[in-house]
């Protein structure tokens, strides 16, 4: 027998990421500082859970905003206003995810919607006839890398492809299913390359 | 991504504990073939969670996965599922046993029954969540001030943890201590029933849920009595909670200004926030909710049969957190809660200032609810509550009372055959007991956000408010097709802008907006507001968006005066 979690709080037990976050957005830290202040985050949550001796861990479970956005992400589910922005890619994410208006352009975030029956609020990922699916990020390879340099293999999460269909927006005529192949075939290096 | 080394792969799939189709299934089928063909040895975890997987349950354990996650809490049928059918002998099953939505200590003995039930072999079980851990607050530890009396029924992420090893330890025969000290902490009574409360409830009647006259009665009444513009203005409650109106509150908590110091502070804003609505031309006011840290936390802290907490913090969207109250005992009213500011408000000008409350089931739903009392009869109670507090309003010459309903549509269960006789059937009963005894030129408000409530339009128009607001700018107003279709009979403000960004509508945005609802919905029963409260906007960006606002709505006006609409 053993023990594990499904996912665990991000935010930081004194929401240090909330903290740190708005400071990104008021330009006060930088990316650098913001991501190590999430690394300290994600050691401190592994230091928690195996030190209550919990057996597995997940990781990937972190997330800047949304794991449901995480997970489009990586899978170059990124609107082509976004993209016509040139930001970084962390401004890029956040200009999906709130918005952007500044000197590269003005768009709306993405649509966001209850998670399931809790009070999370999910963004929805927005697919249309162009969407390219491909495995195009590096976030959930870098946190089990993290986690496996400090000494833990987790189990690295994602939201599963099915999930990500149904709760995802379609703004063309392509149909949720219509992707499905091109998503399988985004996810499967994913999945060869983490073992062999 | 070579030589990484990773065992298992995670891959949620919380969509399967809703209703499926064959398509869906086959959708599930054609991605899963040919990602569980290719494996190379992973082994890949399918989770799902907030339900069961009755109609997918074959499908999963005839797939190739090596583990499945499973619901053992919210999933009312998953442990019949693995009983009756079976558990696959060469899979894992992750078995979701500790509520990851709820903050109340486990009972062992339960939970140790429901383990010995599963038909898995010792080394193919992995006991788990029920959901992830980001639904509850990190630690207890962070709650020095809650008495231990409280927190030995508690248990927040870091001591879910704990009640896994505990149940191994137990399990594995080393824990008879542990086992022995968490019975004898279920063996005695939590809390001390209100017998007032639980006696009102029990006696409700079918009249104590209807408001009269009906409503188109009402809306002529209130024509009358308020005399607004058409397309009246107005916001959906709170404004930007400064630096300074934060900081006034935490001298307050910790003492180191006095209630009358915190009180006088707040009342100059409420003041400056009367001022400059009337000075934009806002057509309902808002006394701005300076004394209100969260919408369901300040009732909690003042309703009897609560539990607050400093830190508890949970997630509600991006890294905005919310704290929601702990529901301990049976809710009872026994003072003012809101009333002092409307009135303040209210005596500041001659246009009418909105009370503001917030409705039983959202007090419910983002509270964490009791275990040991049904859902329903707790809203019951708080609505019991919150029917006083809309009278003591009224009584005090408040004219408009809105009562927020954001998380009503939230709870409704993921299986739509569950969604009136699980849900509905009270969860729209308790919000008419809070406002059926009000009289008919009181115009009652709703608001709603964040809600796919197009499929539940009758219900939500059964609330019997007068006026409704919701969130609909993010969802493209796709909504407003459906009100159409429906006949929607209850007054709405969709909301003409995203407050959840910071942008900046234009007039011209705002303008376009406005037309878009008057090509859906009749001019008479239009409102305009922004989408949601202002309180996580900043003061210049909601200025101007309101600014914005008021001149696109005049606009409006004239262009249909000219028209001669």
């Amino acid at each position: 027998m053993k023990t594990t979690v499904i996912g665990y709080p991000r935010i930081g037990s004194h929401r240090e990421l909330k903290f740190a976050e708005q400071k990104y957005f008021k330009q006060t830290v930088s990316a650098d500082e913001l991501a190590q202040t999430a690394s300290v985050l994600r050691q401190e949550n592994r230091g928690t859970v195996s030190g209550a001796g919990i057996d597995q861990l997940p990781s990937n479970d972190f997330s800047y905003y949304d794991t449901t956005l995480d997970t489009a992400f990586l899978l170059n589910i990124v609107p082509k206003r976004y993209k016509d922005l040139n930001l970084s890619s962390l401004d890029e994410y956040f200009a999906e995810a709130r918005g952007y208006q500044g000197d590269k352009g003005d768009v709306t975030a993405l649509s966001m919607k209850k998670w399931f029956n809790t009070n999370y609020h999910y963004i929805v990922p927005e697919f249309d006839d162009d969407t390219d699916i491909k495995l195009v990020g590096t976030k959930v390879f870098d946190e089990f890398k993290e986690a496996k340099n400090a000494g833990i293999t987790t189990r690295p999460v994602l939201v599963g492809p099915y999930t990500l269909l149904k709760l995802s927006a379609y703004k063309g005529s392509k149909r949720p299913a219509d992707f499905a192949a091109t998503l399988v075939k985004a996810m499967m290096p994913y999945s060869v390359n983490w073992l062999t | 991504m070579a030589d990484l080394g990773a065992e298992w792969v995670q891959l949620d799939e919380p969509s399967l504990v809703k209703d499926q189709s064959e398509a869906d299934l086959e959708l599930f089928t054609d991605l899963y073939k040919p990602i569980l063909a290719t494996k190379h040895g992973l082994k890949i975890l399918a989770q799902t969670y907030f339900g069961d997987v009755r109609d997918s349950y074959d499908l999963l354990t005839s797939l190739d996965f090596d583990g499945l996650g499973l619901d053992f809490l919210e999933g009312a049928e998953t442990l019949d599922l693995v009983k009756s059918k079976g558990f696959p002998a060469d899979k894992t099953l992750f078995a979701g046993i500790i509520n990851g939505k709820n903050i109340w200590k486990a009972n062992y003995d339960k939970k140790l029954a429901l383990i010995k039930q599963l038909p898995v072999a010792d080394d193919k079980l992995v006991l788990s969540t029920s959901c992830s851990l980001l639904h509850v607050p990190y630690t207890l530890a962070n709650e020095p001030q809650l008495d231990e009396k409280y927190k030995r029924y508690l248990a927040f992420a870091a001591e879910k943890l704990t009640e896994l090893t505990d149940l191994e330890t137990i399990l594995t025969g080393n824990g008879d201590a542990i086992l022995k000290a968490n019975q004898a902490l279920f063996a005695q009574p939590r809390y001390e029933e209100n017998e007032t409360i639980t006696r009102q409830v029990a006696s409700l009647k079918e009249s104590d849920f209807h408001r009269e006259p009906a409503f188109e009665e009402r809306a002529a009444i209130q024509k009358k009595e308020f005399n607004l513009p058409e397309l009246p203005t107005t916001t959906i409650g709170s404004f930007p909670q400064t630096r300074e109106v934060r900081r006034n509150r935490s001298k307050f908590k910790k003492g180191e200004i006095t209630k009358d110091q915190y009180d006088e502070f707040n009342r100059e804003q409420i003041k400056a926030c009367v001022e400059f609505q009337e000075k934009i031309g806002l057509d309902v006011l808002v006394h701005g909710e300076f004394e209100r840290n969260d919408m369901v936390e300040y009732f909690g802290e003042q309703l009897e049969g609560f539990l607050f907490t400093s830190n508890a913090w949970v997630q509600s969207y991006g890294v905005r957190c919310v704290k929601p109250p702990i529901i301990w005992g049976d809710v009872a009213r026994t003072h003012d809660m809101t009333v002092k500011e409307s009135v303040y408000a209210q005596s500041l000008t001659d246009k009418p200032v909105k009370g503001m409350l917030t409705g039983p089931v959202t007090i419910l739903n983002w509270s964490f609810p009791r275990e040991d009392l049904s859902p329903k009869e707790t809203t019951y109670q708080i609505a019991l509550a919150i029917q006083a507090e809309t009278l003591a309003l009224e009584k005090n010459g408040i004219k408009i009372i809105q009562i927020d309903e954001p998380a009503l549509r939230e709870n409704l269960p993921l299986r739509k055959s569950d969604w009136y006789s699980r849900y509905l059937d009270w969860a729209i009963p308790a919000f008419r007991l809070v406002h059926s005894k009000v009289q008919p030129s009181t115009q009652v408000h709703t608001h709603m956000c964040y809600s796919e409530f197009g499929d539940i339009l009758d219900a939500i128009d059964a609330m019997d408010a007068d006026v409704i607001s919701f969130e609909a700018s993010r969802a493209d107003l796709t909504l407003l097709d459906q009100l159409n279709r429906d006949h929607f009979k209850t007054h709405v403000g969709p909301g003409v802008y995203d407050i959840h960004s910071p942008r900046i509508p234009s007039e011209k945005e705002v303008a376009g907006t406005i037309e878009k609802i008057l090509k859906k919905v009749p001019l008479n029963n239009v409102w305009i507001n922004p989408d949601c409260g202002l309180k996580t906007r900043g003061e210049t960006e909601t200025t101007a968006s309101l600014e914005n606002v008021v001149a696109a709505t005049k606009e409006v006006r004239q262009e249909l005066a000219h028209e001669g609409r």
